[in-house]
């Protein structure tokens, strides 16, 4: 026990700190859902008042909805995008440059870009009205402050696809090569090599970098803050607005969803886990 | 026609100073195994890798069972490989493993599929172990795997990479000679490679020895044991010592003496006279002097490096004498394991 403690201690600032970090907020957190009207406890009626609340459930599903398909798209072009990558043609670098330079660029400047891109006044609607195809720029589609989320869609993907495109591509190009080499070797054709050899290798790195972008995308604030509709508020924003009601009195609402949004978080990522690791034990990995 | 034939296979890799292969030529025949043999980065995998269509040559013409195969995709080229590492699919068992090839090419139906596989696992002597995670499988039960699976796709041509280096020593002896009796019983026609001059001896119907990109000779394992044709080959067939001298006919003169060597061939005058390790003889009798200067045990015998007449020599003598640092070893040389090569312009 006492050498246990030795080994400890060094790091005990470290702990100490972490602590703070996480687990005081989340404490505030929580006492905070369960306060009423001027502090006193409230029991679990504030998570009741959530649960019934048809907006709460709309912008969660909205948000669950946008963080999915982002995440599985994202998944599906990082693949697409790492199996171009590890070939050899000329302007790879310029490829490859294009196609990460996206990661440095922060969230917020991203929806802004998608703004000056995709809005009805933006660069793209112009350009098509210039180019005949559309009568006035009021005729471009809807692509951000849509009801869809077409918008939060666009940014997520373009933002985190290149993320879990490395680390594929970095397995692409070592383990799982030598096992598509032998494959070939053994006269199995690319269609079927890409199905039962590269997908299962790729897949364990794929999806746990999807977990990050999925967990990333689902707690955005300034993305869907920007680019959202006024009808669909993705869950960030709804707990935004509701802390920040001027009168305080919908902040243990906020901090109920806070709470339900973390399980519902927390849910998804333990379920995803255990999928992928129930896959893997399958593979022998 | 032989059964494979590589023409003046040439390949350089990009950013490379030197191509790796060059003028490369190779015949290979119809149920022979033949070992590619060469030092580390000598281009011996680059021709493997050729031949299955992993890597494409620059120039020449790679001919299988009488057709070109250059333009060809390794998938539709009738070759199987094996690699130093097993690469088993680690989701599949033993049995799910071997029948890789033939199941997703539908092949064969699913009874003949499941006969072949069990007939495969007998002949690899891993029968019962079809339903067996390869997780669970020791090294040289993986490569036997491996070498089923290439096996199953019966291929015209198996190409072996290095297959047994990653394994134990009494392991690779082992699976060595389940290589050959495959061989025999199958008839398989095999391209082996391998940097490692015993085992080669030990595989080969016949040894291509790879040196500066082509391949120098190709001969029987024997031949480079007892005649290397040039410094290359001595120096990597294990003739350790050697001292300079001058040839007339079959007689060769050192510094060691004169020796009349049967059968030596080549131009007479000035070159060098290669001597194999085992050559001492008369131990404790000979004419020859030599102080030792080091000792190295190997079990039954010993290597001596010894100083003899104004030259360092390498000698291996039976662990039954024993000499120290600084002790004299007087001791003859046997001239059936000497050679006289001559002298490489390029050295």
């Amino acid at each position: 026990m006492k050498r246990r403690f030795s080994l400890a201690a060094p790091f005990l600032p470290l702990i100490v700190l972490m602590g703070a970090a996480y687990v005081w907020p989340a404490v505030t957190v929580i006492q905070g859902s369960f306060s009423g009207d001027g502090g006193r406890f409230a029991g679990w009626r504030n998570y009741s008042d959530v649960l019934r609340s048809y907006y709460f459930w709309d912008s969660l599903l909205f948000t669950l909805k946008v963080s999915l398909i982002s995440t599985a798209v994202s998944m599906a072009l990082a693949i697409i995008l790492a199996l171009a990558l590890r070939e050899t043609f000329p302007g790879k670098k310029l490829a490859l440059f294009v196609s990460q330079y996206n990661l440095s660029i922060p969230r917020l400047a991203a929806a802004m870009i998608m703004v000056f891109l995709l809005s009805q006044t933006g660069f793209l609607s112009s350009l098509a009205h210039k180019a005949g195809l559309i009568e006035s720029v009021g005729d471009f589609p809807w692509l951000v402050y849509d009801s869809k989320g077409i918008g939060l869609m666009i940014v997520f993907i373009w933002k985190f696809f290149p993320y879990i495109g490395l680390s594929v591509l970095g397995l692409l190009q070592g383990a799982s090569l030598e096992y598509e080499q032998q494959a070939a070797t053994l006269g199995v054709g690319k269609f079927k090599r890409f199905v039962h050899v590269i997908l299962p290798s790729v897949i364990p790195s794929a999806a746990v970098s999807s977990i990050l972008v999925f967990a990333s995308s689902f707690g955005d604030y300034e993305v869907p803050a920007i680019l959202g509709s006024a009808r669909k508020r993705s869950v960030s924003v709804m707990m935004y607005l509701k802390y920040m009601d001027p009168d305080m009195k919908d902040q243990p609402e906020a901090f109920a969803m806070m709470v339900l949004t973390s399980l519902t978080l927390m849910a998804v990522i333990l379920t995803y886990r255990r999928l992928t690791a129930s896959g893997a034990r399958k593979r022998g990995l | 026609m032989s059964y494979l034939q590589l023409i003046g296979v040439a390949k350089t890799y990009k950013g490379a100073s030197a191509p790796v292969l060059k003028d490369f030529d190779l015949s290979v025949e119809k149920g022979e195994i033949l070992v590619i043999l060469g030092a580390s980065g000598c281009g011996k995998t680059t021709a493997l890798k050729i031949v299955s269509g992993l890597e494409r040559q620059e120039a020449g013409h790679v001919i299988l069972d009488g057709r070109t195969i250059d333009s060809l995709n390794p998938e539709k080229r009738s070759t199987a490989m094996v690699f130093q590492k097993s690469l088993l699919f680690r989701n599949m068992t033993v049995a799910e493993n071997i029948s890789f090839a033939p199941r997703l090419n539908r092949a064969m139906s699913k009874t003949e599929l499941r006969r072949k596989t069990e007939e495969m696992l007998a002949l690899l002597r891993l029968e019962g172990m079809g339903g067996k995670r390869v997780t669970e499988l020791s090294g040289g039960q993986e490569q036997r795997v491996s070498l089923g699976r290439a096996l199953m796709t019966e291929p015209k041509l198996l190409l072996l990479d290095e297959p047994l280096s990653a394994l134990d020593t009494h392991l690779k002896w082992a699976l060595l000679a389940h290589i050959k009796e495959l061989n025999r019983k199958l008839g398989a026609t095999m391209l082996y490679v391998t940097h490692d001059q015993k085992e080669a001896a030990a595989a080969a119907d016949r040894v291509a020895f790879l040196h500066g990109g082509a391949v120098t000779r190709c001969a029987k394992p024997y031949e480079f044991y007892s005649r290397p044709a040039s410094q290359a080959e001595a120096d990597f067939f294990g003739w350790e010592n050697r001292v300079p001298a001058e040839k007339e006919g079959t007689r060769v003169r050192c510094v060691l003496g004169s020796f009349e060597i049967d059968g030596a061939k080549g131009k007479d005058g000035g070159g060098w006279l290669y001597i194999r390790p085992e050559a001492t003889e008369n131990i404790g009798g000979g004419r020859l002097r030599g102080v030792v200067s080091s000792v190295m045990p190997q079990g039954m015998e010993t290597v001596y490096e010894l100083l003899c007449e104004g030259m360092r020599l390498k000698l291996a003598v039976s662990a039954r004498h024993a000499f120290a640092a600084g002790e004299t070893m007087t001791f003859d040389l046997n001239p059936q394991m000497m050679w006289p090569v001559a002298s490489d312009p390029n050295e």
